[in-house]
């Protein structure tokens, strides 16, 4: 993009250049003469004085121009002054003109321009002696060279008597723009240190940064990047043999760039002056592009400033602020009129212009900026409302407080009143949306609207409140909301749940049965559901349908609140080899398994196989108890 | 019962002369039959008892006797053996009972494990009956336990009056001493089994000298009953 505006730029320059003025390229042999730049140049560097005066060397009058003692006694006018001027340039255009056919170089008028000043000033020392980097640019052909080079060099010319004078500063520096006005091949831009302080350079931009260098006052140095930072704006350069950072508030722009940095380049205080040159006036759009809206239009001849350039449908455009309004002009339609400096818009403050709506808080509230308006003001006059300040000053607690807003360091202020206030009572405003509920379920309070009332009238939503539980039984229940010791209370109806069906989920471990064994329906699982949704597990069912004296496979039911469900059993006849009683399988029943059904049944010591426990019930009662122990005493007795 | 104070004459019986306790010297362990005296027409209990126990948990006994001499009223678990589970079968043969005893734990008291009961039959006066031990088998753990089985007799008498050994109607001294002199020389005293019955008053069934101190206790009225 960088180089895309570097040829929109140089295709600006030769549009303008083309209408303003022909160029003048020198060949070797030709003579040159200075042009106005040159003139207005050492016009503006070197002041005007009717009367003259002793300068170092010489009596001088009007523009710096070297007389005899005897000669304007009385003075002389700026036209006189000036047409003596001219007539002193001819032997400064002289030493120009020789050095050029001496080296065949070929200079343009601005280049010609800038260097008869500098000879006009400094006689041609610069191109007597080969040390001097100015000279040897010239010969080498000063367009390889960068802006830096060009301005240092002329910048090897700034003293006097020894002494860098700060004239000779302003007037190199005149000199390197004038010299530097026809190319746009510099993405960097050069400074100068503007403070006799010096200027520090930090590893970073921002005053927080680490210190790394500095650079003494009126050093030129190139900035390659700029930045806002700490609502300064920053610039990157390389100096010591690393890049480093300086702020540029306290340095001037020479030449060269534009940088653009977030934050825009309307405070570099650098802009171009245009003229519009189409008769039937120019529009003033939105963006740089015919398909923005026209907000304005430039009338024939109006003059503006372009603070950037962009190149969009085939046109270069330039933005602008006109009519206080800020927009693009297709640069297609006006002549650069100059690219000297002057002074864009600074901001010199902001104000409100409406101040918001809301003066008066209550503890703990926050700020409300709704109903505010800042603009900002402009040293041209121009206002604009900006949205993107700060706020600060505010406290949520009582009292009065000065909320300050701040844009671009400019600060406007306004006051508010927050009150002290107590809190009264909580009521619910809007009670929940759900109202009735079956047994089991969860409370639901959506919808339901808190609100705290203070003692100053005033109420606010809250929402950390504690809300009470809803017990399970059936009724009309109150439910508590409570909020820093306050209470209030809404009613919900709870309805009985109602069983749908009865599921046995798991069905009994044993459901293969000998005749005379008892039903055992260990591990059976059975539930009941309800039309809540919810599920409770059963254990006090009643189960019928088995008969151990019956061979077969038996139906057995289980029933519980008028549900039933039932599930299959299959009852065999027993081993024959097996005896009621003889729980070791040693084939008699004898003091042994009287010994082990002792244990079983008192101590509950199973040792023998669990699948011969069934005979430890030896009267078939379905217990193992004294009664079996006395039955099969009996039957050993007998034996 | 009476009994007559005489003090001295009881001293100088009391002097002395103990008569050997008929002991065996057994340290196997043992179930035997302790039947000692009964009388003819009067229940009597003959025990069924444990020596020298190294653990029992279960038990299942036959006990023999002559239906024409006893008979059979009941039996019942003896103290030594805490708990359990006792049936007796009575019914088990026309001489003889079955005892069965169990328990969950393996119990190792010495003592009166089953009590039996008989009646002596009429006109069985001064005649003596076996008791024996026939099937057995007892449980140590869930193992069989080795135990001596040992027979008992039952001495039958007449109508005993205890402490009156000599069988003058009366207990005195006169009885102690005669019972002394039996100890010291049974062979050449030769008492009846009712007189026998009448100086077994410690109720261990064995005619000693603890019973001669019982009845010189009596006689001194240091105890109230014999």
């Amino acid at each position: 993009m960088k180089a895309r505006k570097i040829c929109i730029r140089a295709m600006s320059l030769l549009l303008s250049a083309a209408m303003l003025m022909p160029l003048f390229c020198v060949k070797a042999g030709n003579a040159m003469k200075a042009g106005q730049d040159c003139i207005d140049l050492i016009k503006e560097a070197e002041g005007f004085s009717q009367y003259k005066y002793w300068d170092y060397s010489q009596w001088t009058i009007g523009y710096g121009t070297g007389v005899g003692a005897d000669e304007y006694p009385d003075g002389i006018t700026e036209e006189e002054a000036e047409q003596l001027l001219k007539d002193a340039l001819g032997t400064y255009e002289g030493y120009v003109n020789k050095f050029a056919d001496k080296y065949d170089i070929e200079l343009k008028q601005n280049q010609f321009d800038a260097l008869v000043s500098l000879s006009y000033n400094m006689g041609n020392i610069w191109s007597a002696y080969d040390d001097f980097d100015l000279k040897n640019y010239l010969i080498d052909g000063s367009e390889k060279h960068s802006f830096l080079e060009i301005a240092k060099g002329f910048g090897e010319w700034r003293k006097a008597g020894g002494s860098v004078l700060q004239g000779l500063v302003n007037r190199r520096e005149e000199e390197t723009k004038l010299f530097l006005s026809d190319r746009t091949d510099s993405d960097s831009e050069i400074w100068r240190v503007n403070t006799e302080s010096g200027i520090n350079l930090r590893e970073d931009a921002g005053t927080s940064a680490e210190k790394s260098g500095f650079l003494m006052y009126n050093t030129i140095y190139e900035v390659t990047e700029k930045k806002m930072c700490d609502g300064s704006l920053w610039g990157k350069t390389y100096a010591d043999g690393k890049e480093q950072w300086c702020v540029l508030d306290f340095s001037k722009y020479m030449v060269g760039g534009p940088i653009d940095y977030e934050g825009g380049s309307e405070n570099t205080g650098k802009s171009e002056k245009w003229r519009i040159t189409s008769e039937n006036g120019v529009n003033l759009r939105e963006g740089p592009g015919l398909g923005y809206k026209s907000l304005d239009v430039l009338d024939y001849k109006t003059e503006f400033s372009v603070t950037n350039t962009v190149e969009a449908d085939e046109h270069i455009w330039g933005k602008t602020r006109y009519n206080n309004k800020d927009g693009w002009v297709a640069l297609t339609y006006a002549e650069r009129v100059s690219d000297q400096e002057f002074e864009a818009a600074v901001l010199t403050g902001i104000y409100l212009k409406s101040e918001p709506e809301k003066k008066k808080y209550n503890e703990g509230d926050m700020l409300s900026l709704e109903g505010i308006e800042v603009v900002a003001k402009y040293s041209d006059g121009t206002e604009k409302t900006v949205t993107d300040f700060t706020v600060d000053g505010y406290e949520p607690t009582a009292g009065e407080h000065e909320v300050v807003i701040t844009y671009m360091e400019k600060t406007a202020k306004f006051k508010v009143t927050v009150s002290k206030k107590q809190l009264k009572k909580i009521e619910i405003t809007t009670p929940p949306t759900k109202t009735v509920y079956k047994q089991g379920e969860e409370l639901d309070t959506t919808g339901m609207v808190v609100e705290a009332v203070y003692d100053n009238d005033s109420r606010e939503e809250i929402i950390d409140y504690a809300v009470g539980e809803l017990d399970s039984t059936a009724g009309t229940k109150t439910i508590q909301v409570e909020y820093k010791d306050f209470k209030a209370y809404f009613v919900v109806e709870v309805t009985e749940k109602q069983m749908t069906k009865l599921a046995i989920t798991r069905l009994p471990d044993k459901t293969e049965y000998v005749l005379g064994q008892q039903l055992d329906l260990t591990g059976m699982i059975v539930y009941a559901y309800f039309d809540n949704g919810s599920k409770n597990q059963i254990t006090a069912y009643s189960f019928d349908g088995y008969n151990p004296q019956i061979e077969g496979v038996q139906t057995i039911t289980i029933a519980y609140n008028g549900f039933r469900q039932s599930f299959d059993v299959t009852v065999s006849e027993p081993d024959m080899y097996e005896l009621p009683g003889d729980v070791n399988d040693d084939g008699v029943r004898d003091i042994f398994d009287l010994v082990l059904l002792n244990r079983f049944i008192n101590e509950g010591r199973e040792e023998f196989p669990s699948d011969r426990v069934y005979l430890a019930d030896i009267n078939g009662d379905g217990l193992y108890d004294q009664k079996d122990l006395d039955a099969l005493s009996r039957i050993v007795s007998e034996q | 019962m009476k009994r007559k104070t005489a003090v001295l004459a009881a001293a100088a019986v009391m002097l002395g002369s103990v008569s050997p306790i008929n002991v065996s010297a057994q340290d196997a362990p043992a179930i035997y039959i302790n039947a000692g005296y009964g009388a003819e027409c009067e229940t009597t209990e003959i025990e069924l008892n444990i020596r020298n126990n190294t653990g029992i948990s279960a038990y299942s006994i036959e006990v023999n006797y002559d239906p024409r001499v006893l008979y059979f009223m009941d039996a019942e678990q003896g103290d030594a053996l805490d708990g359990g589970t006792f049936y007796c079968n009575g019914d088990y043969s026309d001489n003889a009972v079955r005892l069965v005893w169990s328990d969950s734990r393996n119990q190792i008291a010495d003592g009166t494990a089953a009590v039996l009961k008989f009646r002596p039959a009429y006109g069985t006066a001064e005649t003596d009956t076996p008791v024996t031990i026939g099937y057995s088998i007892i449980a140590d753990d869930l193992s069989e336990a080795e135990f001596e089985m040992e027979d008992g007799t039952l001495k039958i008498a007449g109508e005993i009056n205890r402490g009156d050994v000599n069988d003058d109607g009366d207990v005195s001294v006169s009885d102690v001493v005669s019972l002394n002199m039996y100890l010291l020389n049974p062979e050449k005293y030769n008492f009846s089994y009712t007189r026998q019955a009448n100086a077994e008053v410690s109720g261990d069934k064995i005619v000693n000298t603890d019973d001669s101190g019982l009845i010189m206790n009596y006689v001194c009225m240091i105890i109230k009953e014999l």
